[in-house]
């Protein structure tokens, strides 16, 4: 943790690098056909009632991006489709660092250099939570959010190169790091999550979901991600900050779905963090797909019984990332936001969904609304 | 370290009968035979169109597993997995080498009451995984040293379809002596109930929670660079090593059922 490098000489570092994004601009339109059809598929299949908050957006070869949705603004705890945020963050963190790097040109050492950085970054990034209320002690839960919670965890994350032909240094995800990312997105490891959510801190996780139009934090609707997913036993396991949700009271980790499907649709379009970094982020979650399959919403059969998914012969998820996690009921949600193409025809559509309990229709509600809102909208027969 | 050296330091580090006979000769890996289809599974399987494509065979009579053959189990289960996995491996000497077979098996060819957890998909860490029925027919890949001590490739066919597709062509093993604690057969795993962050969230546990410890000799699986991150099984193989226990075999079972529990441990193995 930052806490943890070694100090350097007190002076004043004149910086200027911002420490956080700016707002993406919204890449939402609408389209009355693609509302239309999400609205005849709910009817026609789980209705109106349906617990589910569902969004889906058209990636549309013209560039245009509508977008349709079913309780989209409603937050709810996500499970662990929300390890996304932490993978963005990490992403966002690296944008920053480097150009501190490069601001600091020569004047930094190979090995004072995160030091520095920290030194720069970190008052800004408390600066930052200390607007968000939910990082305020609350009776019965928590105190504070303490600096070593907050701040970044540069040394872990952070491997420190030569930034030839460039004066100075700059910095590259470490090995070790880029292993936790990838075992937190493609088989879900909590403890991985873990330290990839400790790589950015809450602070700055947060900071940049609130910064980057993710997440009003006023509100504390969008994406929030204050929650580590370890065990109670895990060493160093951070403390949790909670926001309320429709689903499960206060958690930890929640979002809606306008935003998550938003910050997918930013990554596919090359401008979350920037063209590079969302072509990384993608493979991450391609990775999930291709290592081990782990996708709820095209699961057609398990142990000889149908369960109701997208049949592969008609569509392909190529990126994804899924959840599933207890409420404080008990009862196990699901949730899931992928990147999927319509094979016949070559579409791509971004769909985030989430608060599924099981019955014994399994995927099918959420298969149908999705294959039903898919081909209205490309005037195929339902 | 070079490829002789670890080679080396394994067997040092072994420092079995078993490990210094092996390094008698070299033999360069034999040509695969003919597979004899079925020939491993359970004789009462009945023929099932689900099961695993490549079908399961032995290299030649002399490779039966004889007396002093060890047996280790990877159990790979969970609402996050497709289906569930088993890799019963088996290591005996022949001709003073190593040999080492896994039977890879998927879940799902019978169906059992009372294998999952209410309102989630996949199989828990119940105990009545254990039911043989559950489990199709084995993919059997052989593996054999063809030069260095504990350097294994294999001589069968590896699967390309279904869960059991990733197996790796080439392993290696170092092992040393261990201690281990061990549950008993068909302990149950049982989640927290809520989020690790709820009130009233109990660390998830076993029951039965009592362990044996035992003597064992473990047996670190290392992949060729080239192979290492690219199949989730391999992967699985290589980050659980093998625990060879004399008297009673043992097995890593391990659920990853997201945030529900995400957990495992050692058991014993059931009695045939």
């Amino acid at each position: 943790m930052g806490g943890d490098l070694p100090a350097v000489p007190d002076r004043v570092l004149a910086l200027k690098t911002p420490p956080f994004p700016d707002k993406y601009a919204d890449p939402f339109g609408t389209d009355k056909k693609l509302d239309d059809s999400l609205s005849k598929a709910i009817d026609a299949g789980p209705g109106k009632s349906w617990r589910v908050a569902f969004a889906i957006v058209a990636l549309d070869p013209d560039g245009k991006r509508p977008m349709a949705q079913f309780r989209g603004n409603e937050e709810h705890y996500g499970a662990s489709m929300i390890k996304v945020a932490a993978l963005y963050s990490a992403f966002e963190l690296r944008k920053v660092v480097k150009a501190v790097a490069k601001e600091l040109g020569a004047a930094a050492t190979q090995k004072d250099l995160l030091p520095q950085i920290a030194r720069y970054l970190n008052p800004l990034v408390m600066a930052k939570a200390g607007t968000m209320s939910a990082f305020k002690a609350v009776n019965g839960e928590h105190g504070d959010l303490l600096k070593a919670n907050a701040c970044p965890q540069y040394a872990n994350v952070f491997d420190v190169v030569s930034a030839s032909p460039d004066p100075g240094f700059t910095v590259k995800f470490s090995k070790a790091f880029e292993n936790h990312m990838d075992q937190m997105i493609k088989v879900s490891s909590n403890n991985d999550a873990a330290e990839t959510i400790h790589g950015s801190g809450y602070g700055y996780l947060n900071g940049a979901l609130a910064s980057a139009g993710l997440l009003d934090g006023s509100s504390f609707t969008g994406i929030w991600l204050a929650g580590d997913y370890a065990d109670p036993g895990y060493v160093n396991k951070y403390p949790y900050f909670r926001v309320d949700s429709v689903n499960d009271q206060r958690v930890a980790q929640a979002t809606s779905v306008i935003q998550f499907a938003k910050m997918y649709t930013l990554m596919t379009d090359s401008k979350l963090v920037d063209a590079a970094s969302s072509t990384e982020m993608l493979e991450y979650l391609h990775r999930a797909v291709t290592y081990k399959h782990e996708v709820w919403i095209d699961r057609t059969v398990a142990d000889g019984v149908p369960q109701g998914g997208l049949d592969a012969s008609e569509f392909s998820v190529t990126h994804n990332k899924l959840g599933v996690g207890p409420l404080k009921t008990g009862a196990s949600v699901y949730s899931e936001a992928s990147i999927l193409r319509h094979n016949e025809t070559g579409r791509r559509f971004v769909v985030a969904w989430q608060n599924l309990l099981l019955d014994n229709t399994i995927w099918a509600p959420v298969a149908q609304v999705i294959r039903r809102t898919i081909r209205g909208y490309l005037g195929l027969t339902p | 370290m070079s490829r002789a050296a670890l080679a080396l330091a394994t067997l040092v580090a072994c420092g079995s009968p078993r490990s210094e006979s092996a390094q008698k000769t070299a033999e360069p890996a034999a040509p695969i035979t003919a597979p004899s289809a079925g020939s491993n599974a359970p004789p009462s399987s009945p023929p099932d169109t689900r099961a695993p494509t490549v079908a399961a065979h032995v290299v030649d009579s002399g490779e039966v597993p004889g007396p002093g053959a060890r047996t280790f189990r990877h159990l790979l289960v969970g609402a996050l997995m497709r289906a569930p996995i088993r890799l019963t491996w088996t290591e005996w000497t022949h001709d003073a080498h190593t040999r080492l077979r896994v039977a890879c098996q998927e879940g799902g060819h019978a169906k059992i009451a009372g294998l999952g957890r209410p309102g989630l998909v996949g199989v828990a860490l119940t105990g009545k995984e254990n039911d043989e029925s559950y489990w199709f027919p084995p993919v059997v890949v052989d593996y054999r040293e063809p030069g260095a001590i504990h350097d294994l490739v294999a001589v069968s066919p590896l699967p390309t379809q279904h869960g059991c597709s990733g197996l790796p062509a080439k392993l290696r093993l170092t092992c040393k002596p261990d201690r281990v604690a061990v549950l008993g057969v068909g302990a149950a795993l049982i989640a927290g109930g809520t989020k690790p962050d709820d009130p009233g969230h109990r660390p998830a546990t076993w029951r039965p929670s009592t362990r044996k410890t035992v003597d064992a000799e473990r047996c670190e699986v290392t992949l060729p660079e080239s192979s290492a991150g690219s199949s989730f099984l391999a992967d699985a193989v290589a980050g659980q090593p093998l625990l060879w226990v004399a008297d009673h075999p043992i097995e890593w079972a391990f659920e990853n059922s997201d945030v529900v529990v995400q957990a495992g441990a050692y058991r014993f193995m059931p009695t045939p």
